[in-house]
């Protein structure tokens, strides 16, 4: 193979004009160098090849600073969206009359998004920007803007449902709605939910808020869809629980479902609240604290045998007048209690639930004598500790 | 820079090898022309001694190889046909050597110049290395994939 290629290359010949050609011009050349005159390497090459070099290609340094430029816009893009990231929601806050409009708050409880979950929703929030408002901020700029105005009539129901991070963060947030000025004035009840409804409600196309509500009816009422639920205010949502809750409440039935048991319990918790002359006008520090209350009177009621209950309600009717005003009061607080109670039921753990009870017999009992029960008790075992120490010594 | 004298006699001595190693890279007349210029014209400004002919073959080629690359640098979106050399020097060529010459100018270029300088210019694989600024192992698997591309290529007629 090697002489055939040979013999082929032989016949390759730069002929002779080339290498005469090439004398000359590497005699001017060296005419021209030998005058002083520094010539470019440009020059040596004949007209086509600089004809090449100047026909357009992607220089490398083009290319090099497209790169760049693509690069840098990437990376502003990315870091953009990991700002983004970095302020992902922790809390969310549901705010219900007809219009429904859910917060997303980050840790500093500042609103990152609104959105909202119905057409009244929209055009509230069409005309007005929470972000990066403080939550109370948020709230009562929606509350007081005009938009909102037509819906908050004198017999609205105002709903705030709140998710925290973590349960005491959903109080606190609670708390600090509580303390809003324009949620006080439209007699608003706030509910605490769990974070898994968040999904839920957003499944079925509603605020948690309203989702809450919707599960509070269905359990009482297991024909309403979440359909019917989209479409009705949350004063027609509350409305119709309370008639199921009344007509309940009228046939008295004990042994019934957990839920219609919380309702009612709180319903009779008033009967008894009076009864015992405990006015709920003295709870009328935070909501939290008589939703505590009424727990723990709540479950044990249950179990009180029906006469007492009669027995109960004929005192409250005779108290009914005497504490008229007090009652309105207590029925309002009732509201928010009912509210409170029923999620907290709902999110309830049994081991609270058992909790509960074993306290609430306690308060049944005679508390003083369980105290002194017990401080004998640990009298007893102080002495008896105190002795095993003496047994050791000896 | 050089006298007249050496460049002339330098020019009238390596003309054809130059020239055959543009061929190599280029496949393309014209611009092997422009190339062999630029070859000679480095030769006349280099300062540098040369300890041998051999070593003066070898910057040449050197030379020669690395100003083509260049060249196809700049114009690399040109497209290069054997065809085009082989008609401008199909006179002198017998069917067989034009069809060895169409063979070796198709291979891919990092074969073509390692053939060309092991079979024409007679240089050993390490020769070969040291002047291509390869690894000697390079030049070998190079050498013996473009040896079997030649074979495939002219039907393993011909023999070593």
């Amino acid at each position: 193979m090697s002489s055939v290629i040979r013999e082929s290359f032989d016949q390759l010949h730069a002929n002779e004009n080339l290498i005469e050609e090439t004398k000359q011009r590497l005699k001017e050349q060296r005419r021209l160098m030998e005058q002083g005159n520094q010539v470019p390497e440009e020059s040596i090459t004949s007209s086509s090849v600089k004809k090449t070099r100047k026909m357009p290609i992607f220089s490398t340094a083009a290319v090099a600073a497209a790169c760049l430029i693509v690069g840098i816009l990437l990376g502003s893009h990315f870091r953009i969206g990991n700002a983004g990231i970095a302020q992902s929601p922790v809390a969310y806050i549901s705010i219900d009359v007809n219009p429904s409009i859910e917060l997303c708050l980050d840790e500093k409880n500042t609103v990152i998004c609104a959105d909202a979950w119905n057409d009244d929703g929209k055009k509230i929030l069409d005309c007005i920007d929470l972000k990066g408002k403080p939550c109370l901020d948020a709230v009562e700029n929606l509350l007081n803007c005009q938009e909102f105005q037509p819906y908050l009539t004198d017999d609205c129901e105002l709903n705030l449902t709140v998710i925290g991070s973590t349960e005491a963060h959903g109080r606190e947030l609670e708390h600090l709605l509580q303390n809003c000025s324009a949620f006080r004035k439209h007699n608003g009840t706030t509910v605490l939910a769990g974070m898994d409804i968040y999904q839920e409600a957003h499944e079925h196309e509603m605020s948690f808020g309203k989702y809450l509500l919707y599960q509070q009816l269905h359990e009482l009422d297991h024909s309403v869809t979440t359909e019917d639920c989209q479409h009705m205010t949350i004063k027609e949502i509350k409305d119709q629980i309370c008639a199921h809750d009344s007509a309940h409440d009228n046939s008295h039935d004990s042994g019934n479902g957990n839920l219609h048991d919380n309702n009612n319990a709180s319903s009779h918790d008033n009967s008894h609240d009076s009864a015992n002359g405990n006015l709920h006008d003295s709870n009328n520090g935070s909501n939290h604290e008589t939703e505590h209350h009424d727990s723990v009177q709540a479950v044990p009621q249950t179990e009180v045998p029906q006469k007492e209950v009669q027995h109960a309600e004929e005192q409250q009717h005779a108290e009914e007048q005497h504490y008229a005003e007090e009652q309105q009061h207590a029925e309002e607080q009732q509201h928010v209690e009912e509210q409170h109670y029923v999620e907290e039921q709902q999110h309830a753990e049994e081991q609270h639930y058992a909790e509960e009870q074993h306290y609430a017999e306690e308060q049944h009992h005679a508390e003083e004598q369980h105290y002194a029960e017990e401080q004998h008790y640990a009298e007893e075992q102080q002495h008896t500790e105190e002795q095993h120490h003496g047994d050791g010594h000896h | 820079m050089r006298s007249e004298a050496d460049v002339e006699a330098t020019i009238e001595q390596y003309a054809d090898t130059v020239y055959r190693i543009c061929i190599c890279y280029l496949k393309n007349h014209s611009d092997c022309e422009d190339l062999f210029q630029t070859v000679f014209m480095k030769y006349m400004l280099y300062d540098g001694r040369f300890y041998s002919e051999e070593h003066k073959r070898a910057w040449l080629i050197r030379v020669t190889a690395n100003a083509c690359k260049d060249q196809l640098k700049t114009s690399f979106w040109k497209k290069r046909e054997p065809l085009e050399v082989l008609a401008d020097n199909s006179e002198y060529l017998t069917e067989q050597q034009e069809e060895v010459m169409e063979a070796v100018l198709g291979l891919p270029e990092k074969y073509r110049m390692v053939i060309y300088l092991f079979y024409y210019e007679g240089y050993s694989a390490v020769e070969i290395a040291e002047v291509l600024h390869k690894k000697e192992n390079t030049v070998y698997s190079l050498l013996a994939r473009g040896r079997k591309l030649l074979r495939t290529k002219l039907g393993g007629g011909t023999d070593e």
